[in-house]
């Protein structure tokens, strides 16, 4: 019960150790808590950390609409051979399927070419050259699977771990588990691209929901085109100084009420018109890339202010080094039902470069050891074609990245069947896959729960097992 | 007319009805009204749309999903019950039916669904209710603090006794009149510090409870205050002011949004337009539920986005902006003009029914000095300041005048208790 108290009640002093925290002022709440100052702690519920942690932030670059394992980093020579050929039945019979549902299954081989890459030689397709510049830096785990063969159900098992709409969603669940370390910027912060191919599948706000945990572990979509973040900008008419006058007034009229009436929630209020003043002038500075050196620039690809995934992913960069502790970033346009041939060139144009930017910008930096970055989608694609040059949903078999932040580089774990079908050889679940990525952070997976309608909820469900084999 | 009426054929009546149309002609003009009547309700009932209610004749059988596998037909054969632990259905041995659930439901032997509900009542009223647990009654719940006044609460909702006339069984107007008028819920919310000591979260009720009100209610109160508050009943959703691209994200199809025009924009927060999983941000970020699950009981969150909001959201820039105009209008003709000092009494006194102290007369009129001067300097910025949202801006206020009193409004509509409930 009483972890349920902690995010669930409208306790007003929860709000002042935890609200402060929520949004890391450090300074006051580490008045409250000095244990804040200690190695093994963090600004949120799990304090101390339940063992030591290798990866303090999170960038999680979400590939949506479920890119094809066959044509990126799963090649399969005897998919290949079949090209055309009948899906042999003993594959496919009673499995589910989503488009092809009554056709006629064919086999349809590899689209790209694949080569190896780096010392540890990781086979990689050549359309992803520059990630490949990276690959020993990377854990490409080749065994993933989920449960959920259509975009939304799929999208939400993989960011809250349950397909009932309404969990927390990972970075909820991190933030609220650890907390923020950023001054003035939220924990938890969700930025969003659209690819040039059109496959625009919809993304819901639900994906980086809260869920039954209090709001403000919600992620905050910063827009990358317009207003970084909604009511961010003064109202017409008002400058700065008129609305530091404006707030230093709100604030003195809540300090009196605050003497007459001792309410601790009003000493929260006063702290976050603060720190949103805080955010008026620190968010606008995140965003503006005009002081990042010409070359950084040319390395991710990014032209500032376009809004794309390169400009994201150095926004991302930008954001870890400001102690946010959840970047995720979604790339909306791999649903390649027909042309994954060329489908798949055009997002490796739009996602080689900045991811492979990223992960060495981080590196170089001396932030990749303990920044935990994530590449992957919903789901995988069929090694069955779809309309003679396409691929529909499929779910027992596909491709993850995984690089820095505990993770052994240069090596590929787990693989599917020769044709790319099932996760064969060290199946990973969703749940897996988050019970790992907690363990990096310092977190049992099992520990961090809260009670809701009777049951312990957590991100990993009554399942999930650390994938002990790709941590240094 | 030998015939009785009831035993007239259709020819007969009509044969009547014309005589006395003949026969009586000083009852021609409500003859004519009560056909015009006629007509309108017969196409009044051709509008209403009617339910089709299908009963299946041989009900469907329903098994249970191992593991929620729906094409696993191998699962035991369930009939329609309550859970075990909540007794059993009184139908006999006839199968259970809704009628039969129902009954059930409200049944004076089932004490728990009154329970539920008064608590539920409760919690609005007090910010917790009697017990915590809102959804959760059984051994993992809270037990009440008051269990006698849970149960009595209970019983005078199903079977009102206290100042019952008027009243009828499940009346939930009876309830909220009990709750409301009781001395508990008229008491003051300030606490003397041992009471915040020994009973912090008030849940002894020796006093009333301190919370910011729901989102909608956020709204409600500052457009109430600045006079903007269109008070409509009921029709479709309103759609206010919402940033552009908000719903970029969404396909199937691509959504514009368009803000209403008119009255529309000032509705009150509960009319406003639910997009399910893209609520209107400033909802959201005063803790509306998504309503992608059942929410009994919402979180009170205190974030730095609620104070964007306040500060910047449009619709509360422009409520501020008409709260000002309605306090340098008032009181103009009289002989004595009122004073900035009565002018920010007035306005503190409608946000919050108390005047205000020195002290915070004294900050307000320090941001309106500040503010006053600062738009004399730069007449552009006041005057795009007050052109914010679609009210016209008088045409008989000085720009610089009603910018700074603006500022001095926006303040008063974000101080903490504007939004709170004392």
């Amino acid at each position: 019960m009483d972890q349920c108290q902690h995010c669930l009640d409208i306790n007003r002093r929860t709000f002042l150790g935890r609200g402060i925290a929520g949004l890391g002022l450090l300074g006051l709440n580490a008045l409250i808590n000095p244990r804040l100052f200690a190695a093994d702690a963090s600004h949120g519920v799990i304090n101390p950390l339940h063992h030591p942690a290798k990866a303090k932030r999170i960038i999680f670059l979400y590939q949506a609409g479920g890119p094809s394992h066959l044509e990126t980093f799963d090649n399969k020579p005897k998919l290949r051979e079949m090209n055309g050929k009948g899906m042999p039945e003993s594959f496919t019979k009673g499995q589910q399927i989503a488009q092809l549902q009554g056709k006629t299954l064919t086999c349809f081989g590899p689209q790209h070419e694949f080569r190896r890459f780096g010392k540890s030689g990781q086979e990689m397709c050549e359309l992803f050259t520059h990630m490949g510049g990276v690959a020993d830096d990377i854990c490409i785990v080749r065994s993933m699977w989920t449960e959920q063969i259509n975009h939304d159900p799929a999208h939400t098992i993989m960011n809250t771990g349950s397909i009932i709409a309404g969990r927390p969603s990972m970075g909820s669940w991190v933030f609220y588990g650890l907390g923020a370390e950023a001054q003035d910027l939220p924990g938890f912060v969700v930025l969003l691209s659209q690819g040039r191919g059109g496959q625009m599948q919809p993304i819901a706000a639900r994906q980086w929901s809260a869920g039954l945990l209090p709001s403000k572990f919600q992620g905050v979509k910063l827009n990358s085109i317009g207003d970084p973040v909604l009511y961010i900008q003064n109202p017409q008419g008002i400058n700065a100084a008129i609305q530091r006058e404006s707030i230093t007034a709100i604030n003195a009229l809540n300090s009196a009420e605050y003497a007459a009436v001792k309410d601790p929630e009003i000493q929260t209020r006063i702290a976050q018109y603060e720190m949103a003043f805080k955010m008026q002038t620190s968010v606008p500075g995140l965003v503006d890339m005009s002081n990042e050196p010409k070359q950084v620039l040319e390395m991710y690809g990014a032209q500032p202010g376009d809004g794309s995934f390169a400009s994201n992913c150095l926004l991302a960069r930008r954001l870890a080094e400001r102690g946010v502790r959840f970047i995720q970033l979604y790339h909306r346009d791999w649903d390649h039902h027909g042309g994954v041939k060329t489908g798949v060139a055009l997002k490796a144009e739009e996602v080689d470069k900045p991811t492979a930017a990223l992960i060495a910008d981080l590196k170089q930096r001396g932030m990749l050891d303990d920044t935990l970055v994530i590449w992957g989608g919903e789901f995988g694609r069929t090694p069955m074609s779809q309309g003679g040059d396409g691929r529909d949903h499929h779910i027992k078999g596909f491709s993850f990245l995984l690089a820095g932040g505990g993770i052994k580089g240069g090596i590929t774990y787990g693989s599917t069947d020769e044709l790319g079908y099932a996760a064969e050889e060290n199946p990973v679940s969703v749940h897996d896959f988050h019970a790992t990525m907690l363990h990096l952070l310092g977190v049992d997976h099992k520990r961090l729960a809260v009670k809701f309608q009777g049951l312990d909820v957590r991100l990993t469900g009554i399942s999930g097992d650390v994938v002990k084999d790709i941590l240094v | 007319m030998r015939i009785e009426e009831d035993k007239r054929t259709p020819q007969q009546k009509a044969a009547v009805a014309a005589h006395f149309e003949w026969a009586s002609p000083e009852a021609l003009p409500e003859l004519i009204q009560v056909a015009n009547l006629e007509k309108e309700s017969a196409l009044l009932d051709a509008a209403i749309p009617r339910v089709v209610v299908s009963e299946a004749t041989t009900p469907t059988e329903t098994r249970v999903l191992g593991r929620g596998n729906w094409m696993d037909e191998s699962g035991e054969i369930v009939q329609p019950a309550v859970p075990a632990f909540l007794g059993k259905l009184d139908t006999g041995n006839e199968r259970a039916t809704r009628l039969d659930l129902a009954n059930w439901l409200i049944s004076p032997r089932n004490p728990l669904t009154a329970r539920v509900f008064v608590n539920r009542m409760w919690r609005q009223f007090f910010g917790i209710g009697l017990t915590k647990s809102l959804d959760d009654f059984g051994s993992q719940g809270e037990w009440p603090t008051h269990p006698e006044l849970l149960d009595w609460l209970a019983a005078e909702f199903m079977h009102p006794e206290w100042q019952a006339q008027g009243t009828h069984p499940w009346d939930v107007r009876h309830l909220i009149r009990t709750i409301v008028t009781s001395a508990t819920y008229r008491q003051s919310s300030l606490a003397t510090p041992e009471l915040e000591e020994s009973d912090p979260d008030n849940r002894l009720l020796s006093r009333q409870t301190r919370f910011r009100v729901d989102a909608e209610v956020v709204r409600d109160v500052a457009l109430s205050v600045s006079g903007l508050l269109e008070e409509k009943f009921g029709g479709p959703s309103a759609r206010p002011y919402e940033p552009d691209g908000y719903l970029a994200a969404m396909n199937f199809p691509k959504r514009e949004y368009s803000a209403s025009h008119g009255e529309d924009l000032y509705r009150r927060g509960i009319y406003t337009f639910w997009q399910r999983s893209f609520l209107h941000p400033s909802l959201l970020t005063f803790d509306a539920p998504t309503r992608e699950e059942c929410t009994i009981n919402r979180v009170n969150s205190n974030t730095p986005l609620q104070a964007l909001v306040l500060l910047n959201d449009p619709i509360y820039v422009e409520a501020a902006r008409v709260f000002a105009q309605n306090i340098l209008k008032r009181g103009r003709s009289l002989a004595v003009k009122p004073t900035l000092s009565e002018q920010i009494d007035w306005a503190f006194l409608r946000a919050v029914d108390r005047p205000p102290t020195l002290a915070e007369r004294r900050i307000l009129s320090d941001l309106h000095a500040k503010s006053l001067a600062e738009f004399r300097q730069a007449p552009a910025d006041a005057e795009r300041l007050i052109h914010e949202g679609e009210t016209p801006a008088p045409g008989d206020l000085k720009p610089a005048d009603l910018a700074a009193m603006t500022m001095v409004a926006r303040a008063i509509l974000n101080m903490h208790e504007t939004i709170t409930r004392n």
